[in-house]
């Protein structure tokens, strides 16, 4: 008796428990890309595109239909309310992983709108985030020719499935918020361009000062960013270098690095290992004289990195971390303070060595 | 019989490091919680030693039976009520907090209260049942779910977000004295063992503790990844920021071939099946020892029916609970929680001392006779 009754009181919950948050697939519309762009409106300085896939029964290239809203809005989370008396269907944010920040914002100021994104339950923390340039609803609102479900297209952009470049590189929402707030690492997010209005470019990235654009880097800047970035990545691809007349392909890179005091100053050693294949090269070159290739090789790659690394430095941002290994060796009494001197008076050292895979069905 | 010891010690271990533990511990990352995770399974570790000779003296039976050997029938009321209070709080604290997870990441429009209702049943149910169903049911969910625990640590893990920079930050602050706080939910970790004190009447009459050490080495690895991930995925000033540090930091891990792409999901999963056998335990041990403070108790730790006490103490607590949820909110749940570990600490150190006192050869012959 008592187990019946136990059971009947059970039951009578769990149906009341089922009926009330639930909405049906079919009730649903799934954004697939969002864009946050900044107007020139001081009252509603936000602007939200939102793609919302429509679902469709035939699954075929050319066949993906969306539904673009935008709309003005004074701050993001009123905003997706006011857009809700727009649309039929409930939005669910569950399966959006692209999110794109104007351009505009980016040079303003990220930190709110990431803040929305991590705070929300429903956006993953592994959405990718970009800079739509020259604004997000521009990238948004493309509508690729080849794309086979909603949305579809930038997302492959940004994951490892598909296309795998070695220009692009991937900021997930995580990162983002880390680099946000950590003391010795800032951000960096991809730059997504609209080429022929029917397709996307992602081959440069931008370097933030905490909240805002400090520079961009042009695509072999990147590439070379990316390389120095690998730990970031999973990925088996890595790009290549270009020293005329050789282009090699990087296989693998390891790159290590420290500090070291030497007197007044504070040099940074870094010691990057790469087994590398040749993809381009006059014949027997190799062959001759492996160890001058190699040498001119190495030395071409040290200088571009160091190159880049005092162009980065020159602009005063901290994307690979520096400062926070800075942290971990020495204790310094007020961080925010001393790092920007500390920073600014490094002298980098950069060492390759490279060693040789194989040149290809040629000698 | 030594892996129920094990089981006993481990859902202790996993349920807190997922829900309460991590708040106090990360808040103070620079100010001494290194040095209260380095301390802790020291302490931890000796109070298991202590417990586990005490109780091999008194084989088969619980705290309630070995308390009223020596001490006067008021008495033992009084402590075994305050006992049950604070098991009782224990659970009512995870399945609360874990209530709040459910309803923030599955289905924010449904109302707490019939999600923590339903979830209460199940675990009044559970407890309410014989002391050996309960040890058999917490085996099936343990095995069921150490896979989880291990595949989301793993994931973890190998993400290539880790960054060994912020560990080492802030392992660096080793030498900074631990508060308060953080020491007694980091030892909060080593106190499964605790559960001994009821499921002790199960365990037979020459029984050898084995593998002690390793079982607190194990917990202590546990505690020192469930801290210092986090860290290496958010960095060491983000991680502060997450009220629900791990279901950010399960989030955070792509699972590109996956059935699902959110590891978040594995993760409420797990945390779920390890809430829900945490409480039962818990809820079980306070109905114990309730029941041994009302008069014409009969202890039988494989009894065919539920005592009719037991229906009565589980519809207190399950009352109890509700009251306090709709008293306190979220933000009080984490402010009282790092009372109450203060509180749990100190009162389950002294229960510990005392019982091994009372074990003593010497103390020993004091006992009543009738009750030996």
């Amino acid at each position: 008796m008592m187990r019946l009754s136990l059971l009947i009181v059970y039951l009578s919950i769990s149906i009341v428990a089922s009926g009330c948050g639930f909405k049906d697939i079919d009730k649903r519309y799934f954004a697939v890309g969002m864009g946050i762009d900044l107007t020139d409106n001081e009252e509603k300085p936000y602007r939200i595109t939102l793609k919302l896939g429509v679902p469709s029964i035939e699954i075929d290239a050319g066949k993906s239909k969306t539904q673009v809203e935008i709309i003005e809005t004074s701050n993001i989370a009123e905003g997706l309310r006011l857009l809700k008396a727009q649309v039929d269907k409930e939005i669910d944010f569950g399966h959006c992983n692209v999110f794109i920040l104007g351009e505009n914002l980016a040079r303003s100021n990220i930190a709110e709108a990431v803040n929305w994104m991590t705070r929300r339950r429903d956006i993953q923390k592994v959405a990718a985030i970009g800079i739509g340039r020259p604004d997000a609803e521009s990238v948004v609102k493309v509508q690729p020719v080849i794309e086979r479900f909603p949305g579809n297209a930038l997302g492959l952009f940004f994951s490892n499935d598909a296309t795998e470049s070695s220009y692009t590189f991937i900021e997930l929402l995580t990162d983002l918020f880390r680099r946000l707030n950590e003391k010795g690492l800032d951000p960096i997010l991809p730059v997504v361009m609209v080429q022929k209005d029917s397709t996307y470019i992602v081959n440069r990235v931008a370097l933030l000062d905490k909240e805002k654009i400090s520079i961009v880097l042009e695509p072999d800047e990147t590439q070379l960013l990316i390389q120095l970035l690998a730990y970031l990545k999973k990925a088996n691809l890595y790009g290549g270098f270009y020293s005329p007349p050789f282009a090699i392909a990087i296989q693998t890179i390891r790159t290590k690095y420290n500090f070291q005091q030497n007197g007044p100053a504070l040099h940074l050693n870094m010691h990057i290992k790469q087994a590398i294949t040749f993809d381009e090269m006059p014949t027997d070159a190799y062959f001759n004289d492996p160890k001058k290739t190699i040498n001119q090789l190495e030395t071409a790659y040290s200088e571009a990195v160091k190159q880049l690394l005092v162009k980065i430095q020159e602009a005063n941002v901290d994307p690979l971390g520096f400062g926070l290994r800075y942290r971990a060796k020495y204790h310094l009494h007020d961080f925010e303070q001393e790092w920007p001197d500390i920073y600014q008076s490094i002298k980098f050292d950069v060492s390759t060595t490279m060693s040789v895979h194989g040149t290809g069905l040629l000698k | 019989m030594n892996r129920y010891v094990f089981y006993h010690y481990f859902i202790v271990c996993f349920t807190n490091l997922m829900l309460l533990v991590p708040y106090h511990l990360i808040s103070d990352r620079f100010d001494g919680a290194v040095m209260a995770i380095l301390i802790s399974p020291i302490v931890g570790g000796i109070l298991f030693y202590m417990l586990t000779n005490a109780i091999n003296k008194f084989p088969g039976k619980g705290l309630p039976e070995i308390i009223s050997m020596y001490y006067p029938t008021w008495f033992v009321r009084i402590f075994l009520v305050y006992k049950a209070m604070l098991t009782g709080f224990a659970s009512a604290l995870v399945v609360s907090s874990y209530t709040v997870i459910v309803t923030r990441f599955l289905n924010p429009d449904a109302n707490p209260y019939i999600i923590l209702m339903v979830l209460m049943l199940v675990c009044a149910y559970g407890a309410t049942r014989s002391t050996a169903s309960v040890n058999f049911l917490l085996e099936i969910v343990l095995i069921i779910n150490i896979p989880g625990v291990a595949f989301v640590i793993y994931k973890t893990f190998t993400n290539p977000l880790l960054n060994w920079d912020a560990i080492h930050i802030v392992a660096d602050h080793v030498a900074q004295a631990p508060s308060l706080v953080s020491f007694a939910s980091a030892s909060f970790v080593f106190t499964g063992f605790l559960n001994l004190l009821i499921f002790n009447r199960l365990l037979p009459a020459n029984f050898k503790f084995k593998f002690r050490w390793l079982i607190t080495l194990s917990a202590f690895f546990i505690l020192l990844i469930t801290f210092f991930l986090p860290i290496g995925i958010h960095g060491t000033e983000t991680v502060s920021q997450y009220l629900y540090l791990w279901s950010a930091t399960a989030d955070s891990t792509r699972m590109n071939f996956g059935f699902i792409e959110r590891m978040l999901f594995v993760f409420i999963i797990v945390l779920m099946n390890n809430a829900v056998a945490f409480t039962i335990v818990g809820w079980h041990i306070s109905i114990e020892y309730m029941r041994g403070a009302l008069p014409n108790n009969v202890i039988d730790p494989d009894e065919p029916e539920p005592h009719v006490y037991s229906y009565y103490v589980v519809v207190g607590i399950v009352l109890i609970t509700l009251i306090l949820k709709f008293l306190i909110d979220e933000m009080k749940v984490l402010q009282l929680g790092g009372y109450f570990l203060i509180l749990r600490l100190f009162s389950e150190a002294v229960t510990t001392i005392w019982l091994f006192l009372l074990s003593r050869k010497k103390v020993r012959k004091y006992a009543k006779n009738d009750a030996a």
